[in-house]
């Protein structure tokens, strides 16, 4: 469309050395075979009027093992690279294996909102 | 004033392992963050491309040589890459003693970025080997690690398999049909014949069972099986006995459909062996119509890693 605003796009070098961060303030509840995250739901713009969402309602994802590894990464602190290393090394995995199921997880949280990546000015003005 | 940050120490480019790559009679020494990205291709004719986490690194393609004389086709290869110009500069390259490589030529690009060369002709399968690094820096790591390491076997010895976590060691009369390289569970499909073997590697094996018991693993058939072949109702404990431990696993048996009785060209029956390796936390399966090939193939799963080691 002629007034949206374009998404960034980040080289593979940048993605990598970005540093994810929550966006949600909620809590991982371990279960055996991995997690829960509890997230309280957001009232969307256009609902306020036609549709309410009950007070405190949550949604519930399940994350398994390597989930909650990765989400217990997730600080603003560490990069995509330090993640997928840490995974190699804790489930003694190849890197390309670890690579490929970090970044697929991260791309899921970012599109459910509830990870995102700091941008700088530099790569704005690139969009 | 800002703290410091924590860095890991391992970087995926100073680590300094390396990593066996096995692949259609070729084995070459690559940096352990060196993957590939790209298969594709049979025994006569493939390509290989391995990446690390940001960029392609090392390009292989090889081609069988049906006549003509073997340097002009190296050669020839070498001015399709980097023209007529720069292959004039390349230079023979010697090859470690007791290898048969008859013809070996390397191109270093004086002004990196750029792109490093070699061509060689391997008197054992009759192929021509191309091996492409691409260089950000000056970096040695092609002339001093992968290129005297680079070997080939003939198609008529035992053949090595080594990608990703995958490794494995068949015997000549098997041939690679298909693959599927899925991060952390990898299938390489082998046929002698009208036989057939699929190996299957399923990693990490603590996540693994965590999500299903090992008798659900084996229970799983593809979909083109599952048309022909009935359920596994018995499955029973077996044991594999490696040079060093034994590996203790189920197995169970299925039987062809009663309504395809005629359908002689399937085995009446396939095999499937799991077994839970919790040395290398993996799971190893094979499933398929000849069970003393199956039990030998699994047996030499891992001889990478183990290679590696030592």
């Amino acid at each position: 469309m002629f007034f949206r605003s374009k998404k960034p796009r980040l080289s593979a070098e940048e993605a990598l050395n970005s540093k994810p961060m929550r966006l949600v303030d909620a809590e991982m509840s371990l279960l055996p075979e991995g997690g829960m995250l509890k997230v309280l739901m957001r009232q969307p713009k256009w609902g306020r009027t036609l549709f309410r969402l009950p007070e405190n309602s949550t949604k519930t994802y399940e994350f398994d093992a390597i989930g909650v590894f990765v989400w217990d990464n997730i600080d603003g602190k560490t990069s995509v690279e330090q993640i997928i290393l840490r995974l190699a090394k804790r489930y003694d995995m190849n890197m390309r294996e670890a690579q490929v199921p970090t970044i697929k997880f991260l791309e899921m949280l970012i599109k459910r909102g509830l990870v995102g990546v700091p941008m700088d000015k530099k790569d704005k003005e690139k969009a | 004033m800002a703290s410091k940050e924590k860095t890991d120490t391992v970087s995926p480019l100073t680590t300094g392992r390396s990593q066996l790559i096995a692949w259609h009679g070729w084995r070459l020494n690559v940096p352990d963050a060196w993957n590939p990205v790209k298969v594709d291709g049979d025994r006569d004719q493939g390509v290989l491309l391995l990446a690390d986490m940001f960029q392609a690194k090392l390009g292989l393609r090889w081609r069988r040589m049906k006549r003509g004389d073997p340097v002009q086709w190296a050669n020839r290869s070498l001015e399709a890459e980097v023209g007529k110009l720069a292959a004039a500069e390349a230079v023979d390259y010697p090859m470690p003693e007791g290898s048969d490589w008859r013809v070996s030529k390397l191109y270093i690009d004086k002004e990196p970025p750029g792109r490093d060369i070699w061509v060689g002709w391997s008197q054992k399968s009759g192929r021509v080997l191309e091996i492409v690094h691409h260089a950000k820096t000056r970096d040695p790591v092609l002339a001093d690690q992968v290129l005297p390491s680079v070997s080939d076997t003939q198609s008529t010895d035992p053949q090595a398999w080594s990608i990703y976590d995958f490794s494995a060691i068949t015997s000549a009369e098997w041939s690679l049909k298909w693959f599927r390289l899925n991060a952390g569970d990898l299938t390489l499909a082998f046929a002698n014949q009208r036989r057939s073997i699929r190996l299957r590697q399923v990693g990490p094996a603590s996540l693994a069972l965590s999500r299903m018991e090992l008798d659900d693993w084996i229970g799983q058939l593809d979909k083109a099986y599952r048309k022909i072949y009935r359920e596994a109702q018995n499955l029973s404990d077996v044991t594999l006995q490696l040079p060093t431990r034994a590996l203790k696993g189920r197995s169970g048996v299925f039987r062809r459909k009663r309504r395809l009785f005629w359908a002689f060209r399937f085995a009446n029956e396939v095999r499937t062996l799991g077994f839970h390796d919790p040395v290398r936390n993996r799971l190893l399966m094979a499933q398929g119509d000849d069970e003393p090939a199956m039990r030998e193939m699994i047996a030499t799963m891992g001889w990478a890693s183990r290679e590696v080691e030592k």
